[in-house]
């Protein structure tokens, strides 16, 4: 710390007086006072910048370098647009730090957001509803995914761009297949087929299980599967007008039912199973990648994923194994990201402009030369044989798709790319979150988690905890409508 | 000839009293802003419905009485939060103590075991929570691992509905060290007097720590006694970051549930509300231990 010396102790006293110091720390205190008041919306526009001089706007994503990477190529493509980037945080399950800010009248200009609780924030007016924009620019929702495009809209009003989307998927171990004489080219295609094959696929030491055939709470720490296992038992988790609640009804009912007799049954019970399962909450491998679980239910993400597994010899299929009763049936639900505009900006036009340029085979372009780059410095430390394997995420804008489809996908190796195309495949039946969560999605993606652990932990039956989960989603969509209406 | 001097507008005590409001005066704006404020609006919001994103509506009582008899979730998480208190509190003090006691003594290298059992205090607390997740972890963790070793099958620990509270107090102790400082304070500043005056009445080990030794900390005791309480209502984040509140909402502390009434689902109000009520518990519970203090704490200079 720097000394001040006696000589320059008397200039300071000479040269401040009390009063002078006694103005300052007044004129300070004012400053700060005005600091502390929030400028209103015609403040932030007087503040704007003049036409000609670049415009920067705020954008919210989940922070990576291939973003960063991108952004950059943005940046230089648009001259007239800078951009300041920010970390979303938590977003899955709800997104506190966009609402608090947006609430505040602090949002950013632009901001990422997941499919999850999309309807739930859109009907409370969270986001900038984008219909002008899309018909003043021509963009033609037909050539988007059709089940994202349905989950960001809200009673006939778009409010978001989707960017991206993924499904569940059914991965299995061909060599745990072909070890158990089974046919390592055929998954299961139901319940029965999962039931007849995971005791075969367990791999024994003395009366402990080591290899699992198949575990339903998969992948570990992850608390929404419960929805796939009753979809695949044709469940729905609310009436198609969003009102009521449909979690304690049969289908999901003897879904739960299900999974907790299979873990009981071929799993060696909860104790073992859940500490088997606990041994990867958090790591970044999981245990179908290790070869310790032969057949999984997960996400098509990971197609790209375990190919960094030289020693995984793995397929898959976006069409999720269904139960006796839905035979035959399609079945699977898809989630993923969204652009959207805060509704309190001033800048929309850059905000749309960003979007626009983010959906478009351009970002497919800047992120792809970025992601493929790291995936190779990635292959290399790892010293993994081979052409690094890249499957970057799909977009669901359907021209950005076609793009990756010829620069990327194709590609692949043949059986990451039959993979990938199954699951393009899959993304034609699925049903988006959007929809499925409804108004009290919040409280319905914590609906599933209690229900599911209540039941595996054997607190409740599977009825009880479903008929909780159910009481809690209800009277949160009662209020989420009763408010809707009054406003 | 003398000229008469100009009366000072202010005599010297007043403008030393400006003087000193005026260097208040950033720090009052601040507490007015920041802290009273805040604390009157969620009063006020405690009466409302409230979403954050649209306009607050007056609705009287009724988020207190859908609590006190409408709400599950209320009753349980307070329910934890008094388990963990109940269990946490009396093992931390006396954990506390006894390591302070322990690292009283005169030996080669204290200062080294002070500050190895006083590290874990100043560890973040999330990068602390994701080490013990991994001690804790039921397979291959430390913890299970060892009692293997003397042929015990250990618990599933954060999985399980039995074990996942008692873990979380468990990790919680390791951070005892911050109390076992100002324990370490208050015993070395008891009077060395004191104790040779007890040996030369020929008062034991065991009796110099009981009527010298206890007396003389019990303000101290008291001191982490009632901060400990107050922050054990309040536990929230290693719950938050080891259990989300499961397995089974069987860590879903009072904190973690008000925390995901406000910010997930977007119940403000009703969070408002929720927090009046601790805070009145916690003040009823505070007063309660200043009330009971006069019977076993000992303040020297009170009764000189």
């Amino acid at each position: 710390m720097a000394r001040v010396t006696t000589e320059e102790t008397a200039v300071v006293q000479a040269g401040v007086s009390r009063r002078s110091f006694l103005k300052g720390t007044a004129a300070v205190a004012g400053l700060t006072l005005a600091a502390c008041v929030a400028p209103g919306p015609q403040a932030a526009s007087d503040m704007a910048a003049p036409a000609e001089e670049p415009v920067n706007i705020q954008i919210w994503w989940r922070l990576r370098p291939t973003i960063e990477g991108a952004i950059q190529v943005f940046e230089e493509t648009h001259p007239h647009i800078t951009v300041s980037l920010g970390d979303l945080g938590e977003a899955v399950y709800g997104t506190p730090k966009y609402v608090t800010a947006v609430a505040a009248g602090k949002g950013p200009d632009v901001s990422y957001q997941n499919r999850h609780t999309f309807r739930q924030f859109a009907s409370r007016n969270l986001y900038r509803p984008i219909e002008d924009l899309l018909e003043r620019d021509n963009l033609d929702k037909g050539n988007f995914m059709a089940g994202p495009i349905a989950d960001l809209t809200w009673q006939g009003t778009l409010y978001g761009l989707p960017h991206t989307a993924g499904t569940r998927y059914f991965f299995w171990n061909r060599t745990h297949f072909e070890e158990a004489g089974l046919d390592p080219d055929v998954g299961p295609e139901t319940w029965d087929d999962i039931m007849e094959m995971a005791p075969q696929l367990n791999k024994m030491e003395g009366d402990r299980i080591v290899r699992y055939g198949f575990l339903p709470h998969f992948p570990p720490g992850l608390s929404d599967q419960l929805l796939i296992y009753a979809m695949e038992n044709g469940g729905f988790s609310q009436s198609e007008d969003g009102r009521t609640n449909l979690i304690n009804t049969a289908p999901w009912v003897e879904a739960l039912e299900w999974c907790d007799n299979i873990i009981d049954e071929f799993g060696g019970g909860h104790a073992a199973a859940s500490s088997f399962m606990e041994g990867f909450a958090g790591q970044p491998v999981d245990p179908f990648a290790q070869g310790q679980v032969s057949m999984c239910s997960y996400g098509n993400w990971m197609i790209g994923r375990y190919a960094k597994f030289p020693d995984l010899d793995y397929d898959g299929t976006g069409l999720m194994p269904v139960s006796a009763a839905n035979e035959g049936a399609q079945v699977n639900w898809s989630c993923g990201w969204t652009f959207v505009i805060d509704p309190n900006t001033e800048l929309v036009e850059q905000g749309w402009e960003f979007m626009k340029w983010v959906i478009s085979e351009d970002y497919v372009r800047a992120a792809g030369t970025v992601g493929l780059e790291l995936e190779k410095e990635e292959w290399a430390r790892q010293q993994l044989p081979g052409e690094p394997i890249f499957a970057p995420t799909p977009p669901v804008y359907q021209p950005a798709m076609q793009f990756m489809l010829d620069e990327y996908y194709s590609v692949l190796p043949e059986r990451q790319k039959i993979m990938m195309e199954r699951y393009l495949d899959s993304e034609t039946f699925s049903v988006g979150c959007g929809q499925i969560a409804g108004l009290a999605a919040a409280e319905l993606w914590i609906g599933f988690k209690n229900a599911w652990e209540s039941a595996l932990t054997k607190k409740q039956t599977p009825q009880e905890a479903l008929d909780a989960s159910h009481a809690d989603v209800q009277k949160a969509l009662d209020a989420a409508w009763e408010n809707l209406e009054s406003a | 000839m003398t000229t008469a001097q100009p009366k000072p507008r202010l005599t010297n005590a007043a403008r030393e009293a400006l003087t000193c409001y005026l260097f208040l005066l950033p720090w009052g704006i601040g507490f007015l802003a920041f802290v009273i404020g805040p604390v009157v609006a969620s009063f006020v919001l405690g009466f409302m419905d409230y979403e954050i994103v649209t306009p607050a509506r007056w609705v009287g009582l009724a988020n207190y009485i859908e609590l006190f008899t409408d709400d599950a979730r209320f009753g349980m998480s307070m329910g934890n939060t008094l388990y963990y208190v109940l269990v946490f509190v009396p093992f931390h003090v006396i954990i506390a103590t006894l390591l302070a006691l322990l690292l009283n003594q005169k030996a080669r290298g204290i200062a080294v075991y002070r500050t190895l059992f006083y590290v874990p205090s100043i560890v973040p607390i999330v990068a602390g929570a994701i080490l013990w997740v991994w001690i804790l972890q039921p397979e291959w963790g430390l913890i299970n691992s060892t009692l293997r070793i003397v042929g015990i099958e250990g618990p599933l620990w954060l999985a399980s509905l039995t074990w996942s509270k008692p873990a979380l107090i468990l990790m919680a102790l390791w951070g005892s060290g911050a109390a076992m400082i100002i324990v370490l304070a208050g015993l070395q500043g008891v009077p060395q007097h004191l104790y040779e005056a007890a040996e030369i009445d020929g008062a034991n080990r065991w009796q110099r720590f009981q009527h010298v030794t206890i007396p003389m900390l019990s303000p101290t005791l008291f001191f982490i006694l009632v901060l400990s309480v107050i922050a054990s209502f309040q536990v929230f984040t290693t719950a938050y970051v080891m259990t989300g509140g499961g397995p089974a909402e069987s860590t879903l502390f009072y904190m973690l549930y008000l925390y995901r009434r406000a910010f997930v689902l977007l119940d403000m109000g009703y969070a408002a509300s929720m927090a009046w009520i601790l805070f009145v518990a916690v003040l009823a519970l505070t007063l309660i231990q200043f009330k009971l203090a006069s019977r076993w704490v000992y303040y020297e200079v009170e009764q000189s």
